[in-house]
């Protein structure tokens, strides 16, 4: 079982529920899961209620103890990122703690960890993944060399990393899922598809003859939009899997229910 | 200077298609609109039925309404070839350096920026201008970016970092003394033995580029950040009416806080306007009592997390407008259709400085 899952995917389409399902079901694996989230209250690191720690990411805390690694020294990295230009300069170097998050999460998963990283909203996602090719392009040495090396080794191999992408049954935002999965380094391992709704279907003629009663019309109007089914969606991936928003949207042990039948790694 | 709006929110709650429809409303009542995506994910122009949307293209069909994606890419690199051609001697090596290929090659947080100040330059020739942000977190590290920015360009941060990197890069000097000079400079060395000394001579040349044309880039940072600024911005604070809502809008709220900003107007998306529970007691439709309650259990989640936002806003002081769910295969219909629920609301007219009227130009749908 892979000790790093990145979940991905636009802001709004249920990312952080996945990241919490893959979880849960690792829960019962033998690491303790970790689910690494960006937004949401830093004192929500949790009381361990379904058997994984939620840990909402600090950028400056991973800087610091990243620049602390490859300086060989928490002391002058703190020194360096306190000093009045440093201390500005790193507040606009982009990308700088996204990977700093990244690093501490591998970290995590060499502790033994088993870390599910709920990324943020997609485009800064994808930039974020490649902000660690853009890393390596600049030759570093040294520390920093070895460090983002490991990096984009472990993010290049399938059994170390997982890449989950999440979207919803929507044409727009599939389209977009589409531009996104190509942009990635290599194709994602399981693409979810979110919020796919499939009610069972009202015949047209009974709604019709009920919306005639007088009184019923808006009712029946605003009825028939949410019976409208998710439209059927062009392949994205080999290892796809659909959440369905009927009878109710799935809770996180209903998604990792199902995702422990469909997933199979 | 008129407002520009700028549209925050979660993913998906429809922000693009809000922002377009903000845009549409104001060029329908006579006023030069242009609609901006800095977000890298490009939906504008599928929301708007563009095909192709790089420079500011006219939409057809509405009079005075424009939409610009800009290509961050190019932007990056027209800038620097426009600094270059001021400070002509550091132009070799910075055609030369990994650092300033992959800063424009578009790091996180860098096609914001570069399109933000792009959108300033373009800005001028409209009278109305919206921004549709990217996602929530990083909208509002965006609005915070280019002050942040202003910090290093503006202050004396770049003159010393820009004095340190000449120090260290005498045109004259030897490799190894460079690295070597000055106690003062530990810290170089620090960077040096750790990350690579020609990575660090790379950013130390980047840096001494940047002390030479503090005035061009200050300039260029400037744009944008009074396109942002709290005094000129509106934020515009989009939500979809669905349960938990209300925890995003406050969410959102506090974040705007942190960098400066108030929400100027709340507009919440799908709105459901009525409910179906009381089919549930048709005859005809009895074998689909649970799908009813199923629908009819969602659609009143729904109500209930707009009228608490409704109350919150009011606590605020903000005005709310409400849209309902519009179902159209053309993503263009249902911007038309929000810019004329916009376009009805009091807080149009407020806008405007008007009485409440019909729009100049009528929707055609």
């Amino acid at each position: 079982m892979s000790a790093l899952t990145l979940v991905i995917g636009k802001g709004g389409v249920g990312k952080t529920t996945v990241a919490r399902g893959l979880a849960m079901r690792a829960a019962s694996g033998p690491a303790f899961p970790l689910v690494m989230e960006f937004e949401g209250d830093p004192r929500l690191r949790t009381a361990r209620p379904h058997g994984f720690d939620i840990e909402v990411a600090d950028g400056d805390a991973a800087l610091r103890s990243v620049a602390g690694e490859i300086l060989g020294s928490k002391r002058i990295a703190g020194a360096l990122l306190s000093h009045f230009a440093f201390r500005r300069l790193a507040a606009i170097v982009p990308g700088l703690r996204e990977v700093a998050l990244l690093v501490v999460a591998m970290r995590h998963a060499e502790a033994g960890r088993h870390v599910v990283v709920d990324m943020p909203a997609t485009g800064h996602g994808i930039a974020w993944l490649d902000t660690v090719r853009l890393l390596r392009a600049l030759q570093p040495a040294g520390r920093a060399r070895a460090l983002v090396d490991g990096l984009h080794t472990r993010l290049a191999d399938r059994e170390l990393t997982k890449i989950v992408v999440v979207t919803l049954g929507e044409r727009l935002v599939m389209n977009e899922t589409r531009e996104l999965c190509r942009a990635l380094p290599r194709p994602p391992d399981l693409v979810v598809i979110n919020g796919v709704h499939r009610p069972p279907a009202i015949p047209a003629d009974v709604l019709a003859a009920v919306g005639r009663v007088p009184g019923r019309a808006a009712a029946v109007a605003s009825l028939q939009a949410w019976l409208t089914p998710s439209e059927s969606l062009p392949e994205l991936g080999d290892a796809t899997c659909e959440l369905m928003r009927y009878p109710r949207v799935p809770t996180p042990s209903e998604v990792a229910a199902v995702l422990d039948r469909e997933v199979h790694w | 200077m008129s407002p520009t709006w700028i549209c925050v929110g979660t993913g998906g709650v429809g922000k693009t298609t809000v922002s377009a429809a903000i845009a549409m409303a104001f060029a329908r009542s006579g006023r030069r609109s242009l609609v901006a995506t800095i977000d890298p994910a490009r939906r504008l122009g599928d929301t708007l039925g563009l095909h192709q949307l790089t420079g500011p293209t006219d939409v057809p069909g509405e009079l005075g309404l424009s939409a610009l994606a800009t290509d961050s890419n190019a932007g990056a690199r027209a800038l620097v070839e426009e600094l270059l051609a001021i400070a002509p001697l550091h132009r070799d090596r910075m055609h030369a350096s990994p650092l300033l290929a992959a800063l424009s090659g578009g790091f996180a947080g860098m096609h914001e920026l570069v399109a933000l100040a792009e959108l300033a330059r373009r800005a001028p020739s409209y009278e109305i201008t919206v921004i549709d942000a990217a996602p929530s977190r990083h909208a509002i590290e965006v609005l915070a970016l280019p002050r942040r920015l202003a910090e290093v360009i503006d202050g004396r941060a770049i003159v010393w970092l820009s004095e340190l990197a000449r120090a260290t890069l005498g045109p004259r000097r030897g490799f190894g003394s460079r690295l070597l000079q000055g106690a003062k400079h530990w810290i170089i060395r620090a960077l040096a033995s750790s990350i690579g000394a020609p990575v660090i001579d790379d950013a130390l040349a980047l840096l001494a580029f940047a002390g030479d044309v503090q005035p061009e880039l200050s300039t260029w940072i400037g744009g944008a950040s009074r396109l942002l600024d709290p005094s000129s911005a509106r934020v515009v604070l989009v939500t979809t009416a669905r349960e938990g809502a209300l925890e995003h809008v406050d969410r959102l709220n506090a974040q705007l806080a942190e960098v400066g900003h108030a929400p100027a107007l709340v507009i919440v998306n799908r709105v459901p306007d009525a409910c179906p529970r009381s089919l549930a007691t048709e005859p005809a439709l009895a074998p689909w009592t649970t799908t009813i309650h199923r629908a009819a259990a969602e659609l009143e989640a729904a109500r209930v997390a707009t009228n608490a936002i409704v109350a919150r806003a009011a606590t605020w002081g903000v005005p709310v407008i409400q849209i309902p769910i519009f179902s159209a295969s053309d993503p263009s219909a249902v911007v038309g259709r929000i810019a004329s629920v916009l376009a009805a609301a009091p807080w149009f007219s407020n806008e405007r400085g008007e009485p409440p009227s019909m729009p100049a130009f009528a929707a055609v749908s």
